[in-house]
């Protein structure tokens, strides 16, 4: 092809969607036209579908859990979820507004008289003795405030050094002050509107230039006029409710921020103080409007619980906390000026509000940057200077509560549990922790295991290679703990049921009042030779998202470790889906490795995905080669990103669930981070009698498809529920751990109909049971029900008063049964102590408590990782292939992350 | 007209936090020559203005309103480059060194065409980013770059002749 084809622009913009619908119609027949453009064309859209990927594999670090908590409260102090108060809020800043601007025109020129010179940028001017009056009044912080929000940066400069008399700073005041100037005024152009419809407020308000000489509370009223007082009272009391109270506070954030970034003396980034400055602006206004009227903070105080810090930052007229300092010490160590004025504040009685707002915010950021460094290990904290302060503010707010495990303080913390610090597009479903049910009212606890483990890779991808907490909604606690091999004694060869049930109830470490029950399945192993032929068909996804190192090169590399396992018997075909669906290698013998290897090397990522029809494609050709007697398996292989054609989940899981009753059980295996579709995987793997493994790294793949072969293709028995009946004469109340989405209706049970999970040849399933024992009233249980009016509690049977704490039930099918048998256990409570029980029982204990600690679970008790990774580490065992050490380490790198050290 | 009409609907900001939070990061990053700190301050900055902003203004151009104003808050940036004292022991870094996965299994093209992009010229990494991670149109980038539509198609059309001809001689 030549390289004139190339001098066509319109190749790159066709690709790329950037033609007209005529040009577009008018390419397309030169294409037909011109097999050179075509050809240079797909060449293009090659490439850029190469980019693409590369741009999407592209490590990014996310923005980290504070920033995003900054942008949540950002958008609570604008939302309009309070309607009334917000927009009164806002009415009240465009009076500010207002009045700033007419103030303005009287202020300003006055102050040019009053200041000797009218350029003092480089003067100090004439004294402390200003200064100080400066810093014992609001109103005319007020008035200064009013001029920043006017845009004159003459003036500002004016006040600038007006307040920071000494004159070291007056570098970096005339930079500030440009800002602010710069700031407000793009502040003021956002407001407009409302300025000039409020405008007619304080339009008969003679300006108030010196109110400095008359320092004592009332001047604030005169200052704003009656109707203003009264207006911000309502505010006051329309902020009683806590929410609201929240909220404010949040709006507040930044006004301590400017002031601090010019006492810190640092070269404050332009561009960074500037806004700063245009939100503490803002904020100047309200605060000075609150501020002027001590009714309001007396509310405040009043409506909030802790009534000691929260007022504080709601006082701060921004340019006050600058020149408190200096009036009072003038040294030129500001920051520690501050800091000392702030501490003397906090210790003077507050029948003095007015001084006290002057000199409280400093209090507030020195205690809350007091406290930030004390819980110390938050990540990226420093990485600006604003940060630093927006910390300082929430922990000042939250000082009562400062010690709490959580390390995420802050109002986000508690609504946020669903999103957290992931990456976006990775999607998972809410989970919500089981909780305490009693036994009086249900008798029985009924899931459907699941042998699933993608879960913990999943946290192990999140904190190893993203360095980061995972989302509470990726932790699935029974995938955590299946990951761990508990060493259970399989059934022997000649046994009647396919697995032997394991249940050991020892004390729960987390809670001493507790019991902890663990209840365990062990599969029957099966070596290589026993294993039924397979029929193996690979739907490998190729689009362009799987194009990232650790995505479609390490599903290459898995299918290549599990066909080194394969034998004469098996048969492999391998069909790929992206744009479309296609058949790359035809069902073949697994003995031809050279041809299955060649195949998977020629893989390559590009185009979009369409999963159903490479479904569809994978299901028919696995029926073309069905096997009666052997193992009929499609595995998925994918990041789960399915983005076009016939995807509804629903549409998807009628199809899987219909091969699945056909014979053809699918398995899938989740690869990479980024728009990772966990909660569509884990559903279609279920339904499809499979199950669901996440791969992260070779590692993974080689214990997914070399060790566990045979439970990840083998299925020894299908829908496994388990059903527990507590007695009630030994247990008050029980939780399950984990299994949130497994949980099936004591109906479900005995209805064969019913879907659940499956185990697989050599897999184990482990459930832990938390305990109340008769007696105890557990602390987290759903309230209790009146006694029945018309029916008397059910009679105890004799059973009732045996020694039996619970009976485990179990039922199962044959991998191609249609009924299911019942096995039951009758279940004792030795009185065994956690400390005494066996390493593996304590494993266990220590995995669910790590992910208790991860959900930040309301039922994690007494533990913190600490417990999590000295239990474990005692636990470890002998621990040939690593795993739990590598647990470990994963324990240890969440308690760095969650600042638990 | 109350504020209330002009704040964002509950969820969408989120649900652009979502969507735009790594292609912003990524973009911010590319300008800053490397700086993710500086990239997370300009993709805040900029996630926290539309917040601010009246979301009926935005909403029907939301994608080029971000990147132009991360634009301009990088190149502010880059006008005061400055050190900020930072607490390194408080910066969580990503490992430097590649995932065992990834050395394992490196995709020789891919890494021969990631190095060619970077040869480009900073105007056709720009667009091509634009137009290809973030999803932009033309016409969006036009607006963001303070470049003609055609001018947009130009820079991209140079950038992929560009790596293909460099590609066909490697």
């Amino acid at each position: 092809m030549s390289n004139n084809t190339w001098d066509d622009p319109r190749i790159t913009a066709y690709v790329l969607d950037g033609l007209t619908d005529e040009e577009r119609t008018q390419f397309e027949i030169d294409l037909k036209n011109n097999p050179d453009l075509a050809a240079a064309t797909e060449e293009a859209r090659g490439l850029t579908e190469q980019l693409q990927g590369i741009y999407i594999a592209e490590p990014v670090v996310p923005l980290d859990e504070e920033r995003r908590q900054e942008i949540a409260a950002e958008q609570l102090a604008v939302s309009p979820v309070h309607v009334e108060s917000s927009s009164a809020k806002f009415v009240w800043v465009a009076v500010a507004i207002a009045a700033c601007v007419l103030l303005l025109v009287g202020v300003a020129p006055y102050l040019n008289r009053d200041s000797l010179n009218p350029t003092v940028t480089q003067l100090p001017m004439d004294g402390v003795e200003e200064s100080a009056e400066v810093a014992t009044t609001e109103a005319d912080e007020f008035s200064s405030a009013n001029q920043a929000a006017a845009g004159s940066s003459q003036s500002l400069r004016d006040v600038a050094s007006l307040s920071e008399a000494p004159g070291e700073m007056e570098m970096e005041e005339s930079t500030v002050g440009q800002n602010v100037a710069e700031g407000d005024f793009e502040m003021g152009d956002f407001d407009e509107g409302e300025s000039a419809g409020a405008a007619s407020v304080p339009a008969s308000r003679p300006p108030v230039p010196r109110p400095a000489l008359t320092p004592p509370a009332p001047e604030p009223a005169e200052t704003s006029g009656p109707g203003r007082v009264r207006r911000s009272m309502d505010q006051a009391s329309s902020r009683a409710e806590a929410p609201e109270s929240e909220q404010f506070g949040g709006s507040l954030q930044s006004s301590p921020n400017a002031p601090l970034s010019v006492a810190n003396s640092r070269n404050v980034q332009r561009s960074q103080a500037g806004e700063q400055e245009k939100r503490s602006g803002r904020q100047a206004k309200i605060d000075a409007d609150n501020a002027l009227s001590d009714s309001m903070s007396k509310a405040l105080s009043d409506a909030d619980p802790f009534s000691d810090p929260a007022p504080v930052p709601v006082n701060d007229a921004a340019p006050a906390d600058t020149s408190t300092p200096f009036g009072d010490s003038g040294a030129p160590g500001v920051q520690s000026g501050k800091e000392d004025a702030g501490f003397e504040m906090t210790a003077a009685p507050g029948d003095q509000p007015k001084q006290a707002s002057a000199a409280a915010a400093p209090a507030a950021d020195a205690i809350g940057l007091a406290a930030a460094n004390a819980r110390g290990s938050q990540p990226g904290l420093r990485s600006s200077g604003r940060r630093e302060k927006k910390d300082a503010r929430v922990s000042s707010l939250e000082l009562p509560s400062a010690s709490t495990p959580s390390s995420n303080s802050g109002f986000g913390a508690a609504e946020d549990e669903g999103r957290g610090p992931g990456i976006a597009g990775d999607r998972f479903d809410p989970i919500t922790d089981n909780a305490f049910k009693r036994v009086g009212e249900h008798p029985f606890s009924t899931f459907s295991v699941d042998v699933d483990t993608a879960s913990y890779s999943k946290v192990r991808d999140f904190l190893t290679r993203g360095n980061q907490l995972p989302r509470p909604d990726a932790v699935r606690i029974e995938e955590l703990l299946n990951y761990f091999d508990y060493d259970y004694t399989p059934p022997s060869d000649d046994a009647d049921h396919p697995f032997t049930a394991h249940t050991v109830v020892t004390g729960c470490p987390w809670n001493a009042d507790h019991r902890l029950a663990r209840i365990a399945l062990q599969g029957k192993t099966m070596r290589k030779d026993e294993r039924p032929p397979c029929n193996l068909v690979f739907l490998l996804d190729t689009s362009g998202s799987m194009s990232a190192p650790n995505k479609l090169p390490l599903v290459v590399e898995g299918m290549k470790m599990l066909v080194d396992q394969l034998g004469e018997n098996d048969t492999v075909a391998i069909t790929v889906y992206a744009g479309s669906a296609g058949l790359v290698l035809d069902s073949t013998k697994a003995t031809k490795q050279k041809k299955i290897r060649n195949a998977l090397t020629q893989l390559n990522a590009g185009g979009s995905t369409n999963g159903g029809a490479g479904i569809a494609l994978a299901y028919q050709t696995a029926r073309d080669h069905f096997i009666d007697e052997g193992v009929n398996r499609v595995i998925l292989c994918t990041d789960g990103d399915f983005n076009v054609g016939t995807t509804g989940t629903d549409s998807l899981v009628r199809m899987v669930e219909q091969e699945a009753k056909g014979g053809i059980f699918l398995s899938v295996l989740g690869f990479g981070m980024g728009n990772h579709n966990d909660a569509m995987l884990e559903q279609i793997s279920g339904r499809g009698n499979g199950n669901y493994a996440y791969i992260d790294t070779p590692s993974e793949a080689h214990k997914v498809l070399v060790e566990q072969t045979s439970g990840t293709l083998v299925t020894i028995a299908k829908d496994v529920k388990l059903q527990i009946e507590f007695n009630p004469q030994q247990v008050s109340s029980y939780r399950l751990i984990g299994y949130e989405n497994r949980v099936l209706a004591k109906e479900d049970f005995n209805d064969d109909k019913k879907d659940a999970g499956e185990i697989g040849a050599g897999h184990s399933v482990t459930a832990l049971y938390e305990l109340v024992p008769a007696g105890v009233e557990a602390d987290a249980a759903e309230p209790l029900v009146d006694d029945l009016k018309y029916q008397s509690r059910p009679e105890l049977t004799a059973a009732a008063n045996s020694n039996e704490l619970m009976t485990l039930k179990l039922r199962y099918k044959q991998p191609d049964g249609d009924t299911s048998s019942l096995v039951e256990f009758p279940v004792i409570d030795d009185d065994l102590q956690f400390e005494n029980s066996d390493s593996n029982v304590q494993f266990a204990a220590a995995v669910a408590g790590f992910g208790m600690q991860l959900r930040r679970s309301e039922y994690a008790g007494s533990w913190t990782l600490a417990d999590v990774i000295e239990v474990a580490q005692a636990a470890k065992g002998e621990d040939l292939n690593g795993l739990r050490t590598e647990f470990v380490q994963l324990a240890q790198i969440a308690s760095r992350l969650m600042g638990q050290e | 007209m109350t504020k209330a009409d002009k704040a964002w609907p509950p969820g969408s900001i989120d649900r652009l936090v979502e969507r735009f939070e790594r292609p912003l990061l990524a973009y911010a990053q590319r300008m800053l020559g490397g700086d993710w700190a500086g990239a997370q301050d300009a993709v805040q900055e900029t996630f926290l203005r539309l917040c601010r902003e009246d979301y009926r203004k935005v909403e029907s151009h939301v994608a080029a309103w971000l990147f132009s104003v991360c634009r301009s808050r990088v190149i502010d940036m880059q006008r005061t480059k400055r050190a900020t004292p930072v607490d390194a022991s408080q910066i969580t870094l990503p490992d430097p060194t590649p995932d065992a996965s990834v050395v394992a299994s490196e995709d020789e093209d891919k890494v021969q065409l990631d190095q060619l992009v970077h040869q480009l010229s900073p105007r056709q990494q720009e667009v091509l980013r634009l137009r290809l991670h973030a999803g932009l149109s033309y016409r969006e980038i036009a607006e963001v770059t303070g470049l003609t539509v055609s001018n947009v198609g130009f820079h991209l059309h140079q950038a992929v002749r560009n790596l293909r001809d460099s590609l066909a001689v490697g």
